[in-house]
């Protein structure tokens, strides 16, 4: 390199020579051709003032405030994403709680077109059975052991006036109007429990939509 | 590093007293960045508040391996590209540089004692600093990184998204563009 080096290319590597980022012997080749070329060594004293100035480049003060606007932008974007998101799960929770009013009310219409048995009549017929049951056992509880005789019979007569309830409720609810009703009174109930309640976080939430609906 | 680690991972974790952290942290380096880049302090400042939502918003896209500032640096660069993209703003020519004429600069910073020479010397740190700002962006953007931010060329490839060697030519082009300037401006400065 010593024999080809000339001022040109001395120049384009006296950057590098202040850096330290070239190899010991090509800085050695360079260093030796600035202590003898005037031009060279006038060059690589204007780098390194440059450098110097350089290091101390004019700085912009941050702006004001940046930090507060940087947090308010990210908490912004939060609070939109927990509001969408409480928004979406009220919306499924009234959608549901909607399709469920409607399911129940079309509940022997949507079993005939299936071919399935009557639920009204086969949810009836389980709860008997259940009852059937547990008075069966009260009454040969009674019949085997003596010492339990008035009290198992008095279990046994009062279970078979519990028969009598869901019969009658059954019977009750599979009339149109006692199902709208029904679905009125508990959604509209469920809405004045969740906004009479004393918090701002349930804005929105199922009780403001089941309301609306 | 391991300091950076914990901040990092305090943010991960939601607290707002490690985000504020960050942001006065390097808030002056991204918008000295930015600055060098736009050219203009109003979109620096717009630039440094899009870095620090981006950055907070996707840290935990985030190496820990690699420096957290050369990451912000590479954000804040590139948002202020787009920034210079979207105001099509017009680069100043080298020609731009030699119509002002305000005396030599570099026999400012030769030693000399008293507060005469030291208000001299913050004079020409001024008068050269206008220099540099007149620059392109890409080579402003090298220096600022370089002598200021205390990179290494690699970290600076890494910030400004460009090969290594692009980094060490533009900086000798840059240094040789000052030495330009300085030696015209020194020339026309020292006539009568």
């Amino acid at each position: 390199m010593k024999e080809n080096l000339n001022c040109e290319g001395c120049e384009r590597e006296l950057v590098a020579l202040i850096e330290g980022t070239l190899t010991p012997s090509v800085a050695r080749v360079i260093q030796g051709h600035v202590e003898s070329c005037t031009s060279c060594g006038a060059a690589l004293e204007d780098f390194r003032r440059q450098t110097l100035l350089l290091r101390r480049m004019a700085l912009l003060p941050a702006p004001a405030h940046l930090e507060d606007r940087v947090m308010r932008e990210l908490l912004k974007t939060r609070r939109f994403v927990i509001a969408g998101w409480r928004r979406v799960g009220a919306a499924t929770g009234a959608v549901s709680f909607a399709l469920t009013v409607v399911l129940l009310a079309n509940l022997t219409r949507l079993a005939k077109a299936l071919g399935l048995p009557d639920p009204y009549v086969w949810i009836v017929s389980a709860v008997d059975h259940s009852l059937a049951v547990v008075s069966m056992t009260f009454k040969w509880l009674a019949g085997e052991i003596a010492f339990y005789v008035p009290l198992g019979r008095q279990l046994w007569l009062a279970t078979q006036a519990l028969r009598t309830i869901p019969r009658a409720a059954i019977v009750m609810l599979r009339t149109p109007e006692v199902q709208v009703a029904a679905a009125l009174l508990i959604t509209l109930g469920l809405a004045l429990y969740i906004m009479l309640r004393p918090s701002r976080r349930h804005e929105g939430s199922v009780g403001h939509v089941c309301l609306s609906l | 590093m391991s300091d950076e680690r914990d901040l990092v991972r305090r943010c991960l974790a939601r607290e707002e007293r490690a985000y504020r952290e960050l942001i006065r942290r390097y808030q002056t380096p991204v918008v000295n960045l930015a600055w060098r880049i736009t050219g203009n302090p109003e979109d620096a400042a717009e630039v440094a508040q899009e870095t620090f939502i981006r950055v907070l918003r996707s840290l935990h896209t985030y190496d820990p391996e690699r420096p957290l500032k050369t990451w912000l640096f590479k954000i804040a660069a590139n948002l202020a590209l787009d920034s210079i993209r979207r105001r099509k703003r017009r680069p100043v020519s080298i020609q731009d540089l030699f119509e002002e004429d305000e005396g030599p600069l570099l026999e400012a910073v030769e030693p000399s004692p008293g507060p005469d020479a030291q208000l001299h010397i913050q004079h020409s740190v001024e008068r050269f600093d206008e220099l540099v700002q007149e620059m392109p962006e890409h080579y402003q953007a090298i220096l600022y990184l370089r002598y200021r931010e205390d990179l290494a060329y690699e970290e600076i490839a890494d910030a400004l998204d460009i090969p290594l060697g692009t980094v060490k030519v533009r900086l000798h082009r840059a240094h040789e563009i000052l030495r330009r300037k300085l030696t015209a401006r020194g020339a026309r400065g020292t006539k009568p």
